[in-house]
């Protein structure tokens, strides 16, 4: 019996994830004191409430020019100044959390169905399953996920619902090794051998054990997931492979804001705080809901 | 003490520990430091080439007791004494540079689990020499020499050979081994060794106990931390014999055994199951100062379990032959009996349990389940009766959902058939069948102690009303005033309903307390079997007699047992 519990496999595949790319992150965000955090919650609190209701912050349109205002430093009229179209920049990151949040969100959750799907079926099925399935993931993780996003904007064309397509792809692999390890550990777990002498059939073990306790990882990872996509969507954006102008997606902005920089500083700071704000809140409270929902179990 | 400290003599002519009224208490948050005492003026010393022995049960504070002379009470914890000299230094204001320089120098720590304590990554060469470096000890040059020196000194064969390994690819005897050897590398003037043979085969604790023996003639002082008074009783000095915190009782090893004054030690000693604590309760209740007898139990004719020449081999990769885990064992357990399955670890004992459960096919060999066909059934056939035989293993946190309530866990065994009512009747019988709060019912298992785990686990394996239940290493790992309500229970239910238990274990004085019969297992064969009296007293196999040869000699000082 203990020869099985030191097998790698019972690792926690948690505890694996977070070795591998996340430690240095959860350690900063373990040690932020808790007013930073608590801030941190608000803003996406803020972000939340501002994709969802924008005319709550903002009253204009993000697509209204005025040729006249063009390119005017941030005032009490234009709070973050305006662009080269005279565009109030504040309406246009605004409206533009939608595009970047939700190329996010969309993302994380082709990453999370697909990968969970993978995950699931390589841990659950035989060991010729598994093979295929780890090969397969093993191919799609050897792209870098900007090659690979690249690769099916290539197939297909620009825009916003390539864009989530192709981040979300890129992030399958992270999901589905979690969850097959998960699957293979609970599997072999105790608690399961114990359900196999009550007399439970296969689908039941699956359905009462199995998928709970491999499940309860995805929130949280879904959580911290959606950071490291908003990030990838904006920089394939900048890249001019996501949504075109004039979309106010972050990402587009930042790249507009390019020639500018010389006498319009404001074009590139605001979007890119605002850009940078939204994902460290997400790593920074998800890692630290990760950390409460350990202790707790 | 500066420079080189390679000296197994502590400098001075003091003793080498010097304790007097230490108090431990748990600083909380909000709390002013003592609120929370834990540890209530203990006062001990041990002199140079001594052994003091703390015994008592699992939150008795022994082992923070022990951690404080290292520095290691933990966070949250207020150390306080009037005198707490460790190797001639004061060390109530030790820095925590101070403590560093002291552990793994001149002071070693010898803990339970050699497999956590040790890096899985590290070879063990690398392990040792890492002591070596850190504290000087001896040169550069020297290091190699030096590792091979000191696991030849713990008793390894192939030193040399056994360095280059890691932890993983050792055995639990050697592991430990290697352990010990991490923290005398530095040649330490005391050794802080707490529970060290706890949950190891009688083989391996021997070994273990040997070396620390060794150690001692060599002049090292040495703290033991044990709730098993078998193996106080044969290295210590004094023993002090700790309940919630205070000292209870303290003498040498044969005061303590020979006239307990304490009722507490009378109970701890009582709780130790041996040949003569058979047919008697090892728990003791509080105000009765001897053993009572369990109720009689028959033994019947009918037999449940039958198994008949099972062999079960596993392929070593890189290995021409295949290893044979079990090895044409049979044997038959009768309602109502007892049958012990004993052997070191990595007898095969546990594969026999797995293949009997039907969870591990035997590559050949037939079991019979209350004389019906079972191991040759598809699973599908066997689903329908897989509930009449049942499984209580070592570890019952992990054979519970994490996300179940007590009463949950139970539920989970019960027949579906039964309505919403009845469930919640049959959980608080069984509840009450095994004397758990029903007030715990809704609790994680999680925030349950170790004995109550235990009783939950069995609480499920009736719930399924089995006919037989396998207890793979059900009590190894409690303490033994645990262990001992444990087996109580398990007799007092096996004689209401005549259940066959397979009560498998590595711990004789279980099996001699609870089996009928035994069945003495070896690298995969049955060597003897019989009567467990018989088997006991008059082993014929060299095997057997090796085993019983092992076993800590200590408790023949008591005059109960």
């Amino acid at each position: 019996m203990t020869a099985l519990r030191t097998r790698p496999d019972r690792v926690a595949p948690l505890d694996r994830w977070r070795q591998s790319s996340r430690a240095a992150v959860d350690r900063v965000a373990a040690r932020l004191p808790a007013v930073v955090v608590a801030l941190l919650a608000l803003w996406l609190l803020a972000v939340v409430v501002a994709v969802a209701f924008p005319q709550l912050f903002v009253p204009g349109s993000p697509f209204e020019a005025s040729p006249a205002d063009a390119l005017q430093a941030p005032s009490a009229q234009h709070l973050l100044g305006t662009d080269q179209l005279g565009r109030d920049q504040l309406t246009r990151i605004v409206y533009g959390l939608r595009y970047s949040l939700g190329i996010g969100v969309g993302a994380m959750a082709i990453s999370v169905v697909f990968g969970v799907l993978f995950g699931l079926v390589a841990g659950l099925g035989g060991w010729f399953v598994d093979e295929v399935l780890a090969r397969f993931i093993d191919i799609i993780s050897a792209f870098p996920a900007v090659l690979l996003a690249l690769l099916v904007i290539a197939f297909t064309e620009p825009g916003i619902v390539n864009l989530t397509i192709a981040v979300g792809i890129s992030a399958i692999p992270k999901f589905a090794r979690v969850i097959r390890a998960e699957t293979v550990r609970v599997r072999s777990s105790d608690y399961v051998t114990h359900a196999v002498t009550f007399g439970a059939r296969r689908s039941t073990l699956v359905l009462r054990h199995v998928l709970p306790n491999t499940l309860t990882l995805i929130p949280v990872l879904a959580m911290i997931d959606v950071g490291t996509a908003i990030i990838a969507g904006s920089g394939l954006s900048y890249l001019q492979l996501g949504p075109q102008p004039p979309t106010p997606e972050l990402g587009v902005m930042l790249s507009e804001s390019r020639n500018l920089f010389a006498f319009a500083w404001w074009l590139a700071v605001y979007p890119g705080v605002v850009l940078s704000l939204t994902v460290i809140s997400l790593t920074v409270v998800g890692s630290r809901l990760q950390r409460r929902l350990k202790a707790a179990s | 003490m500066t420079g080189t400290v390679a000296s197994a003599v502590p400098a001075g002519d003091g003793p080498a520990v010097e304790v007097r009224d230490l108090r431990i208490g748990a600083t909380r948050r909000g709390r002013a430091a003592g609120d929370d005492e834990i540890v209530h003026g203990v006062s001990f010393t041990i002199e140079a080439g001594r052994c003091v022995a703390l015994v008592g049960e699992s939150g008795a504070g022994k082992s923070i007791t022990a951690r404080a002379l290292l520095g290691l009470s933990g966070d949250g914890t207020a150390v306080t004494a009037q005198t707490l000299r460790v190797l001639g230094d004061d060390v109530l204001g030790y820095s925590a540079a101070q403590w560093r320089r002291l552990r793994g120098g001149r002071a070693g720590l010898i803990l339970q689990d050699a497999l956590t304590s040790l890096d899985p990554l590290q070879t063990v060469h690398s392990a040792i020499s890492e002591v070596l470096r850190q504290h000087g000890t001896v040169p550069r040059s020297r290091v190699d020499a030096r590792v091979v020196e000191l696991l030849e000194l713990v008793g390894i064969a192939d030193a040399a050979e056994r360095s280059r390994q890691r932890p993983g690819q050792l055995s639990g005897g050697l592991r430990q081994r290697a352990l010990i050897a991490t923290a005398i590398a530095a040649d330490p003037g005391l050794i802080v060794a707490d529970e060290p043979t706890t949950a190891l085969d009688v083989t391996v604790q021997r070994q273990v106990l040997d070396v620390l023996a060794e150690r001692k003639a060599a002049g090292t002082a040495l703290l033991l931390v044990s709730h098993d008074l078998a193996v106080v009783a044969e290295i210590a000095d004094e023993v002090l014999v700790l309940k919630d915190g205070h000292v209870v009782e303290r003498g040498t090893p044969r005061q303590v055994l020979a006239s307990p004054q304490h009722e507490y030690t009378r109970r701890l000693i009582a709780a130790i199951p041996t040949a003569a604590s058979r047919g008697t309760r090892l728990a003791v209740t509080e105000g009765v100062a001897e053993r009572t007898a369990l109720p009689p139990r028959a033994v019947g004719e009918a037999i449940v379990i039958e198994a008949a020449g099972l062999v079960k081999s596993y392929a070593l990769p890189g290995a021409a032959q295949s290893f044979r885990a079990v090895d044409e064992v049979s044997f038959a357990v009768h309602r109502g009996e007892t049958v012990g399955l004993v052997g070191e670890s990595g007898s095969g004992k546990s594969t026999v349990g797995q293949i009997v459960l039907g969870l591990t096919a035997a590559d050949s060999g037939t079991v019979t389940l209350d004389g019906a066909d079972w191991s040759v059934l598809p699973e599908r056939r066997r689903r329908a009766r897989r509930r009449s035989l049942q499984l209580v293993s070592q570890d019952p946190l992990s054979s519970f959902d994490p996300r179940y309530s007590a009463a949950r866990v139970v539920a989970e065994a019960l027949p579906a058939s039964l309505t919403a009512a009845q469930r919640r009747a049959r959980i608080a019988e069984l509840f009450d069948r095994v004397s758990l709060a029903s007030t715990l019912a809704q609790r994680s298992p999680s925030r349950l102690s170790g004995g109550q785990r235990q009783r939950l686990a069995i609480a499920r394996a009736l719930a399924a009303d089995p006919v037989a239940i396998v207890c793979d290493e059900a009590v190894s790992a409690l303490d033994v005033s645990i262990q001992a309500q444990i087996l109580d229970l398990l007799a007092d239910i096996q004689a209401e309903s005549h259940l066959a238990l397979l009560f498998i274990s590595h711990d004789l004085g279980v099996i001699h307390h609870i089996a009928d019969r035994v069945l003495v297992m070896e690298r995969g064969r049955v060597v003897e079997s019989g009567d467990a009296g018989e088997v006991f007293e008059n082993p014929r196999a060299p095997y057997t007699r090796r085993l019983l040869a092992d076993v800590p000699r200590g408790l023949e000082l008591a005059p109960t047992v």
